[in-house]
């Protein structure tokens, strides 16, 4: 069983040995998965909002936001020797259906389409994705065979 | 996080909007209905996710929204299995989330929210002097780490804390935990702690 590394909300960590990356209880937030399979070479990030821009802070939290998570990723990737990188990604839910909009509501939404933009501005292809809807989900990201399996309360479990 | 007297006066909002909740509860449910307030803090989200059972555990969770002299949120959390059990009294039958009758518990579960939260909302105001209105509750029954996520991103730019105040529901017997947490959005907390005489960059 190879080690398993949890990454906490707005975390990410980057792996060069056989992991199961693993984030719990992702809600709007969205799990983003990039990885050099044949390299070996795996990461992931727990994307909370979709841009650095809207931080107070001086320091930037860089797995918070779905720009910063992404460009860092793949910096360390490729630092340690990656060349063909694809993605995964999964989230992004609303978790409350208000009767009224709000904006803060459709952030799941705003959430997967900064990380797919993100991802394109990288030119790193998107294999696969679990996205939107209405549940959480838990994902677990085994990078010895690059399956994702995703979790959740009441829609079973899925591999994509 | 806070000091002792801030403390005291989270606990009392809590104490007196559980007072209120309670007799609410009672005459909903047909059934009397006791609710304590161990304690009331600022605390940061990681320690609410911890005390709350962890990111995976399986939650009912009730949102509620202020708005006026402050923009805040309201979330009411309970574990989904004690959450089963208060619907069970209301339905007068065994009620299970994700079954045939999950619409209907949906429906019980908002009203139960917002009861509870209404009662907590007139105190804070009360006790704060300030004038809110709420509006009706959206819920949402999965993981509390999901489910919190929403009230993570209100409260981003306060380091990640809300004040939570945490609650115990007796009734038949049943013992319940409740945890209600109370979200500002951005500048609300220095609104709420000025009312509360409190020099926050102090």
């Amino acid at each position: 069983m190879d080690e398993v590394i949890r990454i906490g909300i707005a975390e990410y960590a980057v792996s060069r040995k056989p992991v199961v990356l693993r984030t719990a209880g992702l809600g709007s937030c969205v799990g983003v998965i990039i990885y050099d399979q044949e390299r070996g070479l795996s990461s992931m990030a727990h994307v909370m909002l979709p841009d650095s821009a809207i931080s107070r802070n001086i320091t930037v939290e860089v797995g918070k936001f779905a720009d910063t998570a992404v460009t860092e990723l793949v910096r360390r990737l490729r630092q340690g020797g990656a060349v063909r990188l694809r993605a995964k990604i999964a989230g992004g839910a609303q978790m409350f259906q208000f009767k009224y909009e709000h904006e803060s509501m459709r952030i799941g939404e705003r959430n997967i389409a900064a990380v797919k933009t993100a991802l394109q501005q990288a030119k790193i292809p998107l294999v696969a994705e679990d996205v939107g809807g209405t549940n959480g989900r838990t994902i677990e990201f085994h990078s010895d065979s690059g399956r994702l399996v995703i979790r959740t309360v009441n829609v079973g479990t899925l591999e994509i | 996080m806070l000091n002792r007297m801030e403390q005291d006066v989270f606990k009392e909002i809590g104490n007196i909007g559980a007072a209120h909740a309670a007799t609410a509860l009672s005459t909903l449910l047909g059934q009397p209905v006791d609710i304590e307030v161990p304690s009331a803090d600022l605390q940061p989200f990681s320690t609410i996710i911890d005390r709350v059972g962890g990111a995976e555990a399986y939650t009912a969770g009730a949102l509620l929204r202020f708005t006026g002299d402050i923009k805040a949120s309201l979330l009411f959390l309970m574990p989904l299995p004690d959450a089963e059990k208060l619907i069970s009294q209301l339905m007068h039958q065994p009620f299970h989330f994700f079954s045939d009758q999950h619409q209907m518990g949906v429906s019980a579960w908002e009203e139960i929210g917002n009861i509870l939260i209404g009662a907590y909302a007139r105190s804070i105001s009360d006790w704060l002097d300030l004038s809110v209105h709420v509006t009706v509750p959206a819920s949402a029954f999965d993981m509390v780490g999901a489910i919190l996520e929403v009230a993570l991103l209100e409260s981003t730019k306060f380091g990640n804390m809300a004040v939570y105040i945490d609650t115990r529901l007796s009734s038949l017997g049943n013992d319940l935990n409740g945890h209600l947490l109370l979200l500002p959005e951005a500048d609300a907390f220095a609104t709420v702690f000025n009312r509360l005489g409190v020099d926050v960059d102090g």
